[in-house]
């Protein structure tokens, strides 16, 4: 792999393996230090890398291994069980392609949020990244419900327009 | 033959239903895209963006050393004089006034701490307060910051989850391991993790914790009260005492989205003092029908009340 490769698949997955992490270890500087190694590990690979598999899955991987590998130790230090509960991955599960490609889409996603109306992006974002009820956004806007849902279903329809061209299906 | 035994409504019907199986396969294709599309974006929960560019800058070094054209022994030596020049120099050049003394303040009772620019601090037992010096301060556990304006210099507190940039105000902030809460009493307050940022206002409360941040306003809440040891609660909606509840004993407070559209009818007036949180809670299940639960030591998820 050329270092212009390896730096368009750093471009690419950065984000989107950072939060794949963080969604695992719920510590996104601890996600940032990961997926730095795993890109650096990946890089000195060099010509071990099995060609025939694919590098992004590979990469995804390596990740959820360090993660698990990171939730271990902190069992055993901390005895923070509640991690673990809802990990749903486990050492040997290869991180397949429609699992990557699932993220890149939740990545594209949050990017094109901005392209969004703002009143459209910030009911889009207190729902779906805050986790807010309608209810919730309802009184913070101070607008009614109804509104609160044309705007997400402006969102969503907005976005599945911007994303139409560059994803077969969203 | 039907038209003879159906209504002009039955008829109407009929036609619908048969066109809708006409177009069924498009209907469920486009019925499907929907439900696939909420799932996706249910995934963006607690999503952040990162700084690409800074964490590359951070990684290529380590590629490049790999790189065989690389000199190693002329970039050690380079890189030895480069050190050993900056250490010289700082020595030489380094102004007296960097020296800041960091002081770390912990009491095993609840204690205020006048900092050097006269900013308050009304620190919990065994909460700890590391002042960093030129209004920069790091906190574990609870505190009440009254905080002296400066406008030219920004006041900071560093927590769990990120951190807290002010000017001159009043808030009270939860941190710890597991969770933060921010409940600003005066002025405005930017909380920032990194990622993202949110302008507080009084009677904003911000909750951060491995799921995600939320966002909540109740201005009338007694996020202080942990300082009296007393909650009084005249005329209060059960919301608002809930609130305050969880405030004063230190926990997250949730609704299940049932409990979300109950309207607010209900008004206490109590008073608690020496009071466990078991007890006031069954209290209020007994006066206002309070349905609740407590998950993880640390979150009270309310079920449901009526009054």
């Amino acid at each position: 792999m050329t270092d212009t490769h390896f730096k368009a698949l750093f471009d690419l997955h950065y984000q989107p393996l950072c939060n794949f992490a963080n969604r695992i270890i719920h510590d996104m500087d601890k996600s940032e230090d990961i997926v730095q190694d795993c890109f650096a590990k990946l890089w000195h690979m060099g010509n071990a890398v099995d060609e025939t598999k694919s590098i992004k899955s590979l990469i995804y991987t390596m990740t959820k291994n360090r993660c698990l590998e990171l939730l271990r130790k902190d069992q055993i230090n901390r005895k923070a069980i509640t991690h673990l509960q809802i990990v749903t991955f486990t050492e040997e599960e290869i991180i397949d392609e429609q699992e990557v490609n699932k993220w890149l889409l939740i990545d594209q996603i949050y990017v094109s949020m901005r392209h969004l109306p703002p009143k459209c992006e910030e009911v889009f974002r207190l729902s779906k990244i805050n986790g807010l009820t309608y209810a919730q956004i309802s009184e913070k806007l101070d607008i009614s419900i109804k509104t609160v849902e044309a705007h997400m279903s402006k969102a969503l329809k907005l976005l599945r327009e911007m994303l139409a061209k560059q994803i077969e299906k969203f | 033959m039907s038209k003879i035994f159906l209504s002009t409504d039955e008829i109407k019907e009929m036609k619908s239903l048969e066109s809708w199986r006409d177009q069924m396969s498009a209907n469920l294709a486009n019925m499907q895209d929907a439900i696939d599309q909420e799932r996706t974006t249910d995934q963006l929960k607690g999503y952040r963006s990162v700084d690409t560019a800074a964490a590359w800058e951070k990684i290529s070094p380590a590629i490049i050393k790999e790189s065989p054209k690389v000199n190693y022994v002329s970039i050690l030596a380079q890189s030895a004089a480069v050190m050993a020049f900056v250490i010289a120099a700082w020595f030489v050049l380094r102004p007296a006034a960097t020296l800041v003394e960091t002081q770390q303040y912990t009491y095993d009772e609840s204690k205020q701490v006048i900092l050097k620019d006269d900013t308050k601090v009304q620190l919990q037992s065994r909460s700890i307060l590391t002042d960093l010096g030129n209004r920069k301060t790091k906190l574990s556990g609870r505190a009440f910051f009254q905080v002296t304006k400066d406008s030219e210099h920004p006041f900071e507190v560093a927590l769990h989850h990120g951190k807290i940039i002010v000017l001159g105000t009043a808030f009270d902030i939860i941190t710890n391991e597991i969770f933060t809460q921010i409940y600003v009493t005066e002025g405005k307050v930017k909380f920032s993790n990194g990622a993202d940022s949110y302008i507080l206002t009084v009677g904003d409360i911000l909750t951060i914790d491995k799921d995600g941040i939320y966002e909540a306003h109740q201005p009338k809440i007694q996020a202080t009260a942990w300082q009296t040891q007393k909650l009084l609660f005249q005329n209060e909606s059960i919301v608002n005492v809930l609130y305050s509840v969880a405030s004063y004993y230190q926990m997250k407070l949730k609704f299940e989205s049932s409990a979300e559209r109950i309207e607010d009818k209900c008004k206490i007036n109590s008073t608690y003092t020496k009071e466990t949180l078991r007890q006031i809670l069954d209290e209020l299940a007994v006066i206002a029908g309070l349905k609740y639960r407590i998950e993880d030591n640390n979150t009270i998820i309310i079920q449901s009340f009526k009054c």
